[in-house]
């Protein structure tokens, strides 16, 4: 196979650019043993109590850039409910319940500083701390600043989190060259619609161009 | 140099792509390592809304209600029963019903009783006094069919009669078996315990008539209700 100049110039940039360990920009998202990341959120029976707090559980995962432009993670979901009864002129729960937003955002000792890593707008707050006002869903969405699933859902690859070159190399076995973020999600239980209720959040880590 | 069958002196040799669309083809394979590169995770939310049923004090936590005569009235020249209510919260995200059964009767301090009588479960009226359902967060609201058992709804207690126990109702002695008194559609939109106005409110009373009775220190009586899906 024969090749020309030009094609050999894109094939060696290609290869510079996907070679670890090169400089080269790239980025990973891991969960915190370094492996895919693939998480439960069990939430449970969801029975309701006489409390306003909310259910609540977090993910946290690691993210590793080198791109001189920095990086965003993105968001997307699905969410799926199941009821096993008729809602009888009932609510049913629904992904505008859930609360999601990113608790904290921690640095590596590796990584470069001074750091300015934005969280989305509404994204920026812990559903867990959110009290239950008369018992009922306390998450407004995104505009209000209380960001929920229905916030992702209806946006797909919304950025839920951005900042600048996290550090010089993005290999994995470095234990000091990422980010440790947490995501909190949230839900007040209540006399919703008997149903069985999924959702899968979809994370990515791209590079600013 | 031959291939066969040109002479390669006849044959323009020339690259295979052209220097002008460097940049782009550069650019779009950049594209293409970003997003190899592109790192994805999935969080799987999972959960269960199970069937709810609830029945509380006035402040959302366990029914614990007395229902007190005491201290007992002595016996007077008068047809009013004394009573006494106790109002219960009742939420649910299903069609429900509501069942009540009186324990034994027992009694403190009982004397002799001489060939008269001694107060028993059949010398109190059991009834529900009023439903209220009309919190912002009650499904079918207006227009619910909460449904009080023939026979257990009271809005007043009826006058003795030759200063006998009256004609009640219904008795604690036709619910020393659980026996169903209510039932309705699903009560509650959303909420929970801590919701102001996702509950039904039910007032149930019990009422008696002094009499001269075998004498007593004390009387009781539980009466446990009890709420079910339909």
């Amino acid at each position: 196979m024969v090749f020309g100049k030009g094609m050999k110039v894109v094939l060696w940039g290609a290869l510079a650019i996907m070679t670890p360990g090169r400089k080269a920009f790239a980025q990973v998202l891991t969960n915190t043993s370094e492996g895919a990341l693939s998480a439960n959120i069990p939430f449970g029976n969801l029975t309701p109590g006489n409390s306003t707090t909310p259910a609540s559980t977090e993910i946290q995962f690691n993210i590793r850039s080198n791109n001189d432009n920095g990086y965003r993670v993105l968001a997307s979901a699905v969410f799926n409910v199941a009821p096993t009864s008729s809602a009888q002129g009932g609510t049913t729960v629904s992904a505008s319940d859930i609360g999601v937003g990113i608790s904290s955002v921690v640095n590596g000792n590796a990584t470069r500083t001074p750091r300015v890593d934005t969280v989305a707008s509404g994204f920026n707050y812990n559903p867990a701390t959110v009290a239950a006002v008369n018992g009922l869903t306390p998450y407004g969405g995104a505009a209000s600043g209380r960001a929920t699933l229905s916030d992702i859902v209806a946006n797909p690859n919304t950025t839920i989190l951005s900042g600048p070159k996290i550090a010089n190399n993005q290999g994995i076995n470095n234990q000091n060259n990422f980010l440790t973020v947490t995501i909190t999600f949230g839900l007040v239980g209540q006399f919703f619609t008997p149903a069985t209720l999924s959702g899968m959040l979809t994370l990515t880590i791209v590079n600013i161009p | 140099m031959t291939n066969g069958f040109f002479n390669v002196s006849t044959i323009k040799e020339e690259p295979m792509i052209s220097f002008r669309r460097l940049p782009v083809l550069l650019g779009a394979v950049l594209m293409l390592a970003s997003a190899a590169f592109a790192q994805t995770g999935t969080i799987t939310v999972q959960g269960q809304n199970p069937e709810a049923f609830s029945l509380t004090d006035t402040s959302g936590n366990t029914l614990s209600a007395t229902i007190s005569f005491v201290p007992v009235a002595a016996p007077a020249n008068s047809t009013t029963v004394a009573s006494d209510t106790a109002t219960v919260r009742m939420r649910s995200n299903k069609a429900y019903k509501v069942s009540a059964q009186a324990g034994t009767l027992n009694t403190t301090g009982l004397g002799s009783a001489d060939g008269g009588d001694t107060i028993s479960l059949s010398d109190f009226g059991f009834g529900i006094m009023s439903v209220v359902n009309n919190g912002a967060n009650v499904a079918n609201n207006p227009g619910r069919a909460d449904a009080v058992v023939s026979g257990f709804s009271v809005s007043s207690w009826p006058a003795a009669t030759n200063g006998l126990t009256p004609s009640f109702g219904k008795k604690l002695s036709d619910i020393t078996a659980a026996t169903q008194v209510l039932s309705g559609p699903r009560i509650s939109t959303k909420g929970n315990l801590a919701t102001n106005n996702n509950f039904v409110e039910v007032t149930f009373g019990v009422a008696t008539l002094p009499q001269y009775f075998t004498p007593n220190t004390g009387f009781s009586t539980v009466i446990t209700l009890t709420m079910a899906s339909q």
